[in-house]
């Protein structure tokens, strides 16, 4: 617990913050809680082109308005489920191509590369250009991202289990009503 | 586009998301398969079989990730072993023959005599490999296992449509879905 002394120095201390005064400054904070947009609105022009299109093809032809609002529902959620999956893959392309993983090793051995270091101090010579070890896969690269990724990946995974919810309750409302109307779409 | 998704219309929902390492064609081969197996009658079933696919190569990725992991893990893992062995060594040495051991001969057949002074052998590398992974791929089966279900309640809800038996997703599908929303959440 701040004693009071405590509590006074950080009041004083925070009347001396204000935030960001700058214009770069503050558009910069405004984006501090953006992490990767998942939660935003995209019912951008063209989404809306492609979910009208889904749900001619699902509900072709019929007026119902049930059917039409679940049929749309359905596409929207899979629309959703798409980005999902491609941030998913950018995250992961991302990682493995820029992540922190190790340069590429020169010497196979510590021991080598003392070797070599001394050799350089003892007989300054023009030694023979050093070829790196074999780097790694880019499949080895990016299981090594997935690795380090695994918390990132895991609220991504809630993210699309929510979308998926949806999508099935969706597709499950439109299966119903089209199996009432009998109603078999192509 | 592959002969079976002659419909340009099906490309917003066939749409392929893969990795750097992974394979048009092995993908192609997947869903062509599957598509073979499932045969599609209408747009609905179309846009299931589509999401079977995403989820079944979603599992290959992850299974192909979890021997990755495990093989990313030998060296560390020789490294444990080896100081648990060579209590007395530098740690410095120990570190030196477990780099090596996978690129020299003669360092490996050193490291094995060592092994075999203990009553190890090389599998224990591995086995150790698998024991400092075990977080990661008890994850990793965690999204297996959810996805497993997604692809069988997917396949339920296809043959009540086909039967005509299709029943109000009230009634069904929260189950499913809860759990996996709950399981994720609890997980977090």
């Amino acid at each position: 617990m701040a004693s009071a002394r405590q509590i006074a120095a950080n009041r004083k201390n925070a009347r001396k913050s204000t935030g960001p005064r700058t214009r770069a400054g503050k558009q910069r904070a405004c984006r501090n809680a953006y992490r990767h947009g998942l939660t935003i609105q995209t019912d951008n022009g063209e989404s809306c082109d492609v979910v009208e299109s889904l749900v001619r093809r699902m509900v072709a032809g019929s007026t119902d308005q049930d059917l039409l609002h679940w049929a749309a529902v359905a596409a929207r959620a899979h629309l959703e489920l798409a980005r999902i999956r491609q941030v998913k893959c950018d995250i992961i392309g991302r990682m493995a191509q820029y992540g922190a993983l190790e340069p590429a090793a020169l010497f196979r051995a510590r021991a080598a590369e003392m070797r070599y270091l001394k050799s350089l101090v003892d007989k300054p010579r023009k030694l023979k250009p050093i070829a790196p070890l074999p780097i790694p896969s880019e499949a080895e690269r990016e299981a090594e991202a997935v690795q380090r990724l695994l918390p990132e990946l895991r609220k991504l995974n809630r993210y699309e289990a929510r979308a998926h919810a949806s999508w099935d309750r969706a597709l499950g409302e439109v299966s119903l009503r089209v199996s009432k109307c009998d109603l078999r779409l192509d | 586009m592959n002969s079976l998704i002659n419909d340009p219309g099906l490309d917003a929902i066939y749409e392929e998301n893969l990795l750097v390492s992974e394979s048009q064609s092995r993908y192609s081969a997947l869903r062509n398969a599957t598509l073979e197996w499932l045969k599609p009658r209408d747009f609905i079933e179309q846009m299931w079989a589509a999401e079977i696919i995403q989820g079944e190569w979603e599992m290959l990725r992850l299974r192909r990730f979890k021997s990755l992991i495990i093989t990313s893990a030998r060296r560390p893992a020789l490294q444990n072993l080896l100081h648990l062995l060579l209590q007395d060594s530098a740690s410095k040495d120990i570190d030196d023959l477990a780099d090596r051991f996978f690129s020299n001969k003669d360092v490996r057949r050193k490291v094995g005599a060592i092994l075999r002074n203990f009553g190890l052998t090389e599998a224990n590398i591995d086995a150790e490999a698998f024991r400092q992974s075990l977080g990661d791929l008890a994850e990793i089966n965690r999204r297996l296992d959810e996805l497993g279900s997604r692809r069988d309640r997917i396949l339920q809800r296809l043959e009540d449509h086909r039967a005509g038996l299709a029943t109000p997703p009230y009634l069904d599908q929260g189950e499913g879905n809860d759990r996996e929303l709950r399981h994720q959440n609890a997980v977090d």
